[in-house]
């Protein structure tokens, strides 16, 4: 079971795509020495939040009929860990995480059956977010010197690229092309 | 940054908000709504909030008076029709993390509530048009139709529909709205960069 959780954030449903978590990054032009730190902040800080709020929820807010404070106990628990983390750590400076992490976070909670499960969606979904941002940073290094149309150098030729990969990844799990009828 | 800049920013963090969301225009109206409704209040509660604590936590805090507010938002939302809650309830959350709106809720030094106010919402009105554009051609494409909010059964518009886009589902999932999105941008890049060149013509021509 663990395995399978592993293979479906990981590879066959790119949920970071799907949600569009993350690519406003892609405006910032992001250079591969900071992809490294910032991955491994929202790696260590996502996964530790991640196994506490599930705990939280299902054990206090759940018999408490409170389940609507989840979100809020997801965001509490990561600003907690980025704080403690940046004051351990602070020979190294990242930009912020938060537009990435906290829906990581929230939707690891929402969608898993048992702590093992949560810590390794979360695990999964970050090591794909650093996957796809390495393959945005060549794409935007390889288009900087071909000048394609000039229309198509703001975002236009990112969501197409964003597009194209959700069907490469999603498109054979969702049989998109059956009729309707 | 240089206007282009931002404005090609501006649109692409707008048009990033639209993903996550289901294809109808009701379920767009309603995250519209939910903008404005954290906007507002949002800066409200900031100004409360600086005048009883210190300036010294304001981005904590500024994060999870967005939070907040996005959950009594869901809950009001809620309490109004169940049905358009399913829609809406996962996406309201992920659409309060763009630079956008912790940008909407911030406040600037030595602003009155007025003057940020009317500020955001001429960038909000700015927007608008974008955004209602790209949950239309969504809706249609999609689902050939035209959708308002009820409250117990959404109002449904039928379109007439030709019948290539009949056959497939494809035309109402997530990546056929990324390609809109993409061509939307792209055309208002092409638009911009005309009436520009026709500026400077006729500018050309009264120095003649």
């Amino acid at each position: 079971m663990i395995i399978n959780s592993i293979l479906y954030y990981m590879i066959f449903v790119p949920s970071i795509l799907i949600y569009g978590i993350g690519m406003q990054k892609l405006t910032f032009q992001p250079t591969v020495e900071h992809l490294l730190l910032t991955c491994c902040k929202l790696l260590l800080c996502t996964v530790i939040a991640s196994g506490l709020s599930y705990l939280v929820t299902v054990y206090i807010l759940a018999p408490l009929t409170l389940v609507s404070l989840m979100p809020i106990t997801c965001l509490l628990m990561y600003l907690i860990f980025s704080l403690l983390s940046s004051l351990a750590f602070f020979k190294f400076e990242t930009k912020s995480v938060l537009e990435v992490a906290f829906p990581i976070i929230f939707i690891s909670v929402n969608e898993s059956t048992s702590l093992v499960q949560c810590l390794v969606v979360d695990f999964s979904m970050c090591v794909f977010f650093a996957i796809i941002m390495l393959v945005f940073c060549a794409l935007i290094k390889r288009l900087k010197s071909t000048h394609p149309i000039k229309e198509f150098n703001t975002g236009s030729v990112i969501f197409i690229s964003i597009a194209i990969l959700i069907i490469a990844f999603y498109g054979a799990n969702i049989s998109w092309l059956t009729m309707l009828k | 940054m240089n206007e282009k800049n931002k404005r090609q920013l501006y649109i692409f963090a707008t048009a990033l908000i639209l993903i996550p969301a289901a294809g109808r225009l009701a379920s767009g109206i309603i995250l519209y709504l939910g903008i404005v409704f954290i906007c507002l209040f949002g800066t409200l509660l900031q100004y409360l909030f600086e005048i009883f604590a210190s300036k010294y936590a304001k981005s904590i805090y500024s994060i999870v008076i967005i939070i907040f507010l996005s959950s009594i938002f869901n809950q009001l939302v809620k309490l109004f029709s169940p049905l358009m809650n399913l829609y809406t309830d996962f996406s309201i959350y992920l659409v309060s993390f763009s630079v956008l709106i912790i940008k909407f809720v911030a406040l600037e030094n030595d602003e009155t509530i007025a003057e940020s106010l009317s500020k955001k919402f001429l960038v909000i009105l700015k927007f608008t048009p974008l955004f209602f554009l790209i949950f239309l051609l969504r809706d249609y494409f999609g689902y050939g139709t035209i959708t308002f909010p009820g409250l117990s059964k959404m109002i449904e518009i039928h379109l007439p529909y030709p019948n290539m886009f009949k056959d497939t589902f494809f035309y109402g999932s997530i990546p056929f709205a990324v390609i809109i999105i993409a061509i939307i941008m792209a055309s208002i890049e092409r638009g911009i960069r005309l009436k520009n060149y026709f500026s400077l013509k006729s500018k050309e021509k009264d120095k003649k």
